[in-house]
């Protein structure tokens, strides 16, 4: 049988280009890279065991947040309420400590559990109802800032004055004294997570759900089933954070998920970029979780004007997946304003 | 007797019963009973819309009918998932592709379906998996890569391979030889040859009639929603055949062919490439001919038209029209202004607006040139009356209630008349480029086309005619190319027309 | 086994059949088209049931006043959205716009028309700086707005050093915005129709404004019509830069006070303005008359919950709730997708 190779034409790449691919690769691993040299450089204390898990900390927050949110944007939705779950769920908790419930388990399971619901509520009308997920979950972000403004009784920080053994053990406590089990949970939940939708079937179900839901749907995937579990596994990382987020701070405002949704959208966004992959995914994001509190946490430790933040930010936004973009087919507009084709 | 009845029917593995279903404004099937017997060939012919693919995404539980029931080997059977169907054993092998672009062809045969090492997805057992059916199929296509690398036919193979993820009692094939290479063609009939011995039946799609006699044992024949006839092929001639599915016989086909095509170029095309697709092509156009371009899906003519058109660049080569050199910053806007029009392949991605209604479809290209007045502004009573006066054109005979009326309410047919309207009163026309006109659309229909672009040859104005359908080229056209993977491997005159030296040229 | 999908069957024909599904259709349609108008009706006269003062002919004026700004940005927004492309920093020009000006005028004492050309100006600038970005590096304008708006806060913030200026000024600084015509009407009022207009006619009534339709609704055959889907992109984000630049002038104006917040408190607002005008007034296709209507829908509900005298955190609820329900109502009657948000 004669060999036919007119079925694959594969791309052949110039040996030039293999190092240029390269960089757009790990565009984020020489970002981070670069920043903690230049932060270093502006304050040696930068590079310390102790700094680290201080940005680790950080990290187990908003990493949380950002793989829930890439589940979201890997089905071919959006979750813009992500922060306004988590917080509620904050609230919760330190509502029921407020109420004198000792039974840290028991908090526990029913915050996480109404983030697990919140989210269902999301994905009832996104999924079944058909409703698009930006606005569905914009409806939810208004609804569940509205719900911890009203039980912060108006934004004001509930501190509680005491708390049932072992409540802020997961936030501030350690093991060994070293290593904050916040940061302990987070890589669990980062690994199972990531094995979950890198690696299983049901993973792939994920991205062909997101990728091609008429494709999926011929091959006998139940689309609607696979987004439904999406938000539910979503609903329990908001959970988690939130729950965190109590222990951490030991109190409960309603304004301090919000801080969390700009930077969980940045690390899904500029965690696409990892690989070139162009779509999201559950490494990239971690990494630029990481990529973010080692940024936000060099801006504290070396003391740049709080303007600068958000230029900077915005760049890097900007470059990472700008440069992502070059050698890809270009539009030019020319002097006389027609639009030209390179390749 | 009853007991030879019986047998009879319980000889069928699948068995539709006076299934109808209806969309908004459109009948998709009426009354239809259908039955498949176990280990036959069994193909579906008819024009577009006329309810093959309905029926078939009622089969695979894709839709639901409104009307009737299904019975499969005598039980009756109610799809509420695709699932459903997949697990009793149907697979189908879809018109349009469905697959996930950046995994690889095995990972696309196994979707849905992965192994695993306890919760951990086997790519090594999938990648063996997908290889044993490759093997067992007899093709080449890579696995390994990501399908969005492959050529056309390498995806259509690939869904063609994934049918066989779990065995299948009945496997339908949705016109599954659009994109293959004549090689892939082999492979995919005498694999419908040895599954029909292991038992397995199969529904074949095609608006090929030349294949359909080629492999069915029975053929059925739908038309505007009903199954007007099933007969053996060995019982039935072609003819015959044609006639039930378009209801009148068309003693001509084609319109005739009085040839207005002179000595001088207004194309000509040397060398160009543009790679991967195009490796080297030189073709040339004359005034007031219509040349046709032949090849499978993959093989360079919308390439090569979207370059004369300017929508992409080519890598080398040159390039004269109307006696002058084509820069290599040609635009669609300058093509239009210099007199070259294109009608695109894909309707629906490349042509049709869904924001506009008809009115709106039809002057988009000329608001600028034909409706401004000061600041930009539209003369909107001359547009209204512009577009109908193209849709009331007796040449172009569009059915339509109102030019307010969204296009996704017209048939297939009238969507390419108003494509076609779009360009139809354009000044100083010179060269047109049809690609597939009549792809998906009803017999008489594409016979209004055939008689459109013999006219604009009768005025002087040259056809590139881009089709996959040898007969209808055979049929209208001057002049012929065969393209066979970004070469042009041969010429011919009309008078040198003929099936066999064209497939010839095509396997060559 | 009888699975009708909700049509009657008695028997009728087929012909029959068709006849009342497209009647059927006729009155969903008509529900549709016009369903964001029957809301906002609906909503006024429950308000003015609730509140008597609420039909007060001031107290309209007032509202209508209130809803102008949000309903100019959401205006621009809804450009950018017609041709397919989406832009979230558009608040964030608007409000760098308001700042400059009042810094131009209050501070340095530049003259007011002087101050109004440098302004927008600048905020044009910006906006063809996102367009540089969009269409010459292909960065995805969801991302690319995304990076600019997190850059201008870091610039406004810059500016002001956090700080809110207040400054005297000059009596012309407040015409467009601020003064009441004949002491009743609200100029921004008037300044908002005057937009409105330009806008709307540009859009339904010129070849330029048609193209952009076509572009947002198929870039493809837009191309292949003739039409420079580069330029037309470009030009929308032109387009946007100067509404928005206008806008950040009312704002001014209106105001009084140049303050490096007030961008993101309309950020959302104007976002579910220009969504709501499109899903609801012509199925799905984005333009300016349901962004109008919708705009006066959120001014109502703004104003109607003021004069009840609720809480702010009630407002958000209400907003999310009504918002969510409307969208719903839409959706079961025609599922269909919102251009523009891909992540």
């Amino acid at each position: 049988m004669k060999k036919n190779n007119d079925d694959n034409y594969i791309k052949k790449r110039a040996t030039n280009e293999l190092l240029f691919t390269f960089l757009k690769n790990y565009i984020l691993v020489l970002v981070i890279i670069g920043l903690i040299i230049v932060f270093r450089i502006l304050n040696p204390a930068f590079i310390s065991v102790s700094n680290l898990f201080t940005i680790m900390t950080q990290v187990s927050i908003v990493g949380l947040l950002a793989m829930g949110l890439s589940i979201i944007v890997i089905i071919g939705e959006f979750d813009i309420s992500l922060g306004a779950i988590s917080n509620f769920v904050s609230v919760i908790a330190i509502a029921l400590v407020i109420d004198d419930v000792q039974n840290i388990y028991l908090i526990w399971t029913l915050s996480i559990l109404i983030g697990i619901i919140l989210s269902m509520i999301n994905s009832v009308f996104v999924v079944y109802l058909g409703v698009p997920s930006f606005i569905v979950t914009l409806g939810m972000l208004s609804a569940a800032t509205a719900l911890s403004r009203a039980m912060t009784k108006g934004g004001i920080t509930m501190f509680p004055k005491s708390f049932p053994a072992g409540f802020t053990v997961l936030g501030k406590g350690s093991i060994f004294n070293v290593v904050p089990i916040s940061v302990v949970i987070f890589l669990v939940i980062a690994i199972i997570l990531l094995i979950l939708v890198e690696y299983t079937p049901f993973g792939r179900k994920l991205y062909a759900v997101g990728s091609n839901p008429d494709a999926s749907n011929h091959v006998g995937i139940k689309v609607k089933s696979v987004k439904m579990k999406a938000f539910i596994i979503t609903g329990f990382l908001y959970g988690v954070s939130g729950v965190l987020i109590s222990s951490m701070f030991a109190s409960a405002s309603a304004e301090v998920g919000a801080t969390y949704l700009m930077p969980a959208i940045l690390s899904v966004i500029v965690g696409e970029t990892f690989l070139s992959l162009g779509y999201a995914n559950i490494k990239g994001t971690i990494i630029s979780a990481f990529l973010l509190s080692i940024l936000f946490n060099g801006f504290a430790m070396t003391n740049i004007p709080f303007y600068l933040r958000s230029i900077v930010q915005g760049m890097i936004l900007l470059f990472t997946v700008g440069f992502q973009q070059i050698g890809k087919a270009k539009l030019e507009i020319s002097y006389l304003g027609e639009a030209k084709n390179g390749n | 007797m009853s007991i030879e009845i019986s047998k009879k029917e319980n000889n069928f593995l699948l068995k539709i019963e006076n299934v109808s279903k209806y969309y908004p404004g459109v009948v998709a099937l009426d009354d239809v009973s259908f039955k498949v017997k176990k280990g036959e060939i069994h193909a579906i012919v008819g024009e577009n819309g006329a309810g093959k693919t309905t029926l078939c995404n009622i089969i695979t539980g894709i839709c639901k009918p409104d009307k009737g029931k299904l019975y499969w080997k005598n039980k009756e059977v109610y799809f509420a998932l695709p699932k459903d169907a997949l697990d009793i054993g149907i697979r189908m092998v879809y018109q349009e592709r469905n697959l996930i672009s950046f995994l690889t062809g095995a990972q696309n045969i196994c979707l849905g379906n992965e192994f695993k090492r306890g919760i951990i997805t086997d790519e090594k057992a999938i990648y063996k998996k997908a290889l044993e059916i490759r093997e067992r199929l007899g093709t080449d296509v890579s696995l390994n890569e990501k399908v969005e690398n492959l050529s056309p036919s390498g995806r259509q193979m690939i869904e063609i391979l994934r049918a066989f993820i779990l065995e299948p009692e009945l496997l339908i094939l949705d016109e599954p030889t659009s994109s293959l290479t004549e090689g892939n063609i082999k492979v995919l009939f005498k694999v419908i040859k040895n599954l029909k011995q292991e038992g397995c039946s199969i529904i074949f799609i095609s608006h090929k009639i030349n294949e359909i006699f080629a492999i069915a044992d029975r053929v059925s024949i739908f038309r505007n929603g009903k199954s007007v006839h099933t007969a053996n092929t060995s019982e039935i001639s072609r003819d015959i055949c044609i006639k039930y599915m378009i209801n009148r016989e068309l003693k001509r086909a084609y319109p005739e062919v009085v040839s207005h095509a002179k000595k001088d170029k207004i194309l000509e095309i040397k060398n160009i490439k543009r790679l991967p697709v195009i490796k080297d092509i030189s073709i040339h156009v004359n005034k007031g001919e219509v040349l046709g371009l032949y090849g499978l899906v993959g093989s360079g003519r919308t390439e090569v038209a979207e370059i004369i058109y300017g929508l992409n660049k080519r890598q080398d080569g040159e390039i004269i029209y109307d006696n002058s050199v084509i820069n290599n910053d040609f635009s669609p806007e300058k093509a239009i202004k210099r007199g070259i029009l294109l009608i695109p392949e894909d309707r629906k991605e490349h042509a049709i607006f869904h924001y506009f209604d008809i009115k709106k479809n039809i002057t988009i290209p000329v608001l600028k040139s034909k409706f401004s007045k000061a600041f930009g502004l539209l003369k909107t009573k001359e547009e209204r009356d512009y577009a109908k006066d193209i849709a009331e054109l007796p040449s172009l005979r569009l059915k339509y209630r109102s030019l307010s009326q969204n296009l996704d309410e017209l048939s297939g047919g009238n969507k390419q008349k108003v494509i076609i309207g779009r360009w139809i009163k354009i000044n100083d026309t010179k060269l047109v480029i049809m690609d597939e006109p009549t792809q998906g659309i009803d017999v008489g229909t594409k016979y209004e086309i055939y008689v459109l672009a013999r006219e604009f040859a009768k005025k002087g104005v040259s056809v590139i005619f881009i089709s996959s359908e040898l007969p209808e080229l055979l049929g209208i056209c001057d002049r012929m190319y065969v393209f066979r993977f970004g070469y042009v491997t041969k010429e011919l005159q009309r008078n040198e027309f003929s099936e066999e030296e064209v497939i010839k040229y095509t396997l060559a | 086994m009888e699975n009708n999908g909700g049509i009657k069957s008695n028997n009728s024909s087929p012909e029959e059949l068709q006849r009342t599904t497209r009647e059927r259709n006729k009155v969903k349609q008509l529900f549709i088209n016009y369903g964001l108008l029957i809301v906002t009706i609906i909503v006024f006269f429950i308000f003015s049931f609730i509140v008597p003062r609420f039909t007060n002919f001031r107290n309209i004026l007032n509202l209508l006043g209130q809803g102008s700004i949000i309903g100019i940005l959401s205006i621009g927004l809804t450009n950018i959205i017609i041709c397919g492309e989406f832009d979230i920093s558009f608040a964030e020009i608007a409000g760098l716009c308001s700042l400059l000006s009042v810094l131009f005028v209050g501070v340095y004492h530049f003259p007011v028309l002087l101050t109004y050309v440098i302004v927008i100006i600048i905020g044009l600038s910006i906006s063809i700086v996102n367009g540089i970005n969009v269409v010459y590096f292909g960065i995805p304008s969801f991302i690319a707005t995304l990076g600019m708006m997190t850059v201008l806060v870091g610039v406004s913030k810059w500016i002001t050093g956090g700080a809110v200026l207040y400054c005297q000024l000059p009596k012309s600084f407040e015409l467009i915005g601020r003064i009441r015509i004949t002491g009743v009407i609200p100029s921004i009022l008037i300044s908002f129709f005057i937009i409105a207009f330009f806008v709307a006619v540009f859009l339904e009534l010129t070849f330029k404004g048609r193209h952009f339709y076509a572009v947002g609704s198929n870039a493809e055959a837009a191309k292949r019509v003739g039409i420079n889907v580069a330029k037309i992109k470009f030009e929308a984000f032109i387009v946007q830069g100067i509404i928005a630049s206008i806008g950040g002038l009312l704002m001014a104006s209106l105001f009084g006070i140049g303050s490096p917040d007030i961008g993101h408190d309309f950020v959302f607002p104007a976002i579910i303005v220009a969504f709501l005008g499109a899903v609801f007034l012509r199925e799905g296709i984005p333009n300016i008359f349901g962004t109008i209507i919708a705009s006066l829908l959120f001014a109502e509900i703004a104003n109607g919950l003021i004069m009840i005298g609720a809480d702010l955190w009630i407002k958000e609820l209400f907003q999310g709730v009504i918002l969510l329900f409307a969208v719903t109502m839409v959706s079961i009657l025609k599922p269909g997708g919102i251009p523009g948000v891909h992540l």
